[in-house]
């Protein structure tokens, strides 16, 4: 499975740089004036981007499943 | 000899319910007069309050109906997926387009124009008795989410959406964003009750995984019987 990643609209994104600010894991950086996740691996999908960035350009996508006990 | 193409459209149109009551003639005769549109991921395929631009079948794809506030916010009336149909209100009532549709993935329609509907509907009469089936069950579903709406709290919504969810066969992953249209709701209410559902030991984060590790209260949660 391709690792899940913060997705970024480019369109709705100021450049303010707060995700980048925020990212504890310095897993995004600014690319050409827009944010973008620069380094994958790094990224542990806490949502803190998504949740500071004033225009709603970051959204994470998550899978929704049982327990293997369930 | 019908061409694949030709096939392809009729054996579509037999997987809808409003055109499963008719005899291969006549569902020859409809491919024929169906008009093929593709559309790309994102693309806005009809625009609410617009003039009516047929009964759309989805034969690949997947595709929202969203109702949209001045202020932005959506609502997901519902997903139309491969042997569904959209837009069918106002192909009957003359009106404008009751939502806005937009692809989700990369989409292939086929649309069945207002006249050629109305004039089928004075033919066969089985068609009409199918179209009121298929009104009646879309009327059934708004008044679930009337009530889903009105008398649920937005906790017990997402409850009931991330059971829905992983009990899907092939789910598609949802956004925060997406889970507060389809719930009528705002992103930072879902972060707050998917806290609340993990406090509650009901789900887990984990990553981009949202773990259902207690089914029968979720279940509870959501007010479903288990």
């Amino acid at each position: 499975m391709d690792k899940f990643l913060p997705l970024i609209d480019v369109v709705l994104c100021d450049g303010c740089g707060l995700c980048v600010t925020r990212c504890a894991n310095q897993a995004l950086g600014m690319v050409d004036g827009k944010a973008a996740v620069i380094d994958p691996e790094r990224c542990n999908y806490d949502a803190a981007c998504e949740a500071v960035c004033p225009t709603s350009a970051i959204a994470l996508p998550y899978q929704v499943v049982f327990a293997a006990s369930e | 000899m019908p061409s694949a193409d030709w096939t392809e459209r009729v054996a579509l149109l037999r997987r809808l319910p409003y055109f499963a009551v008719l005899d291969e003639p006549i569902l020859q005769a409809i491919a024929g007069e169906m008009r093929c549109r593709t559309c790309s991921a994102g693309e806005i395929v009809i625009v609410e309050g617009e003039p009516c631009a047929g009964l759309f079948i989805v034969q690949t794809g997947r595709l929202q109906i969203v109702r949209s506030s001045l202020q932005g916010r959506e609502q997901i009336l519902h997903f139309a997926s491969p042997g569904e149909s959209f837009n069918d209100v106002p192909v009957f009532d003359g009106g404008p387009n009751p939502a806005t549709v937009q692809a989700l993935e990369d989409s292939r329609l086929f649309v069945i124009e207002h006249p050629l509907m109305l004039a089928l509907l004075d033919r066969y009469p089985q068609l009409a008795r199918a179209v009121v089936g298929v009104l009646a069950t879309r009327c059934r579903q708004l008044v679930a989410l009337v009530q889903d709406l009105s008398l649920h709290t937005v906790t017990v919504r997402l409850a009931g959406l991330l059971l829905d969810q992983a009990e899907h066969p092939d789910p598609p992953t949802l956004t925060r964003a997406q889970m507060a249209a389809r719930l009528g709701t705002v992103r930072e209410m879902i972060s707050r009750s998917l806290r609340e559902l993990e406090q509650e030991g009901l789900i887990r984060l984990d990553g981009p995984r949202i773990v259902i590790i207690d089914r029968v209260g979720l279940a509870c949660r959501a007010q479903r019987p288990t």
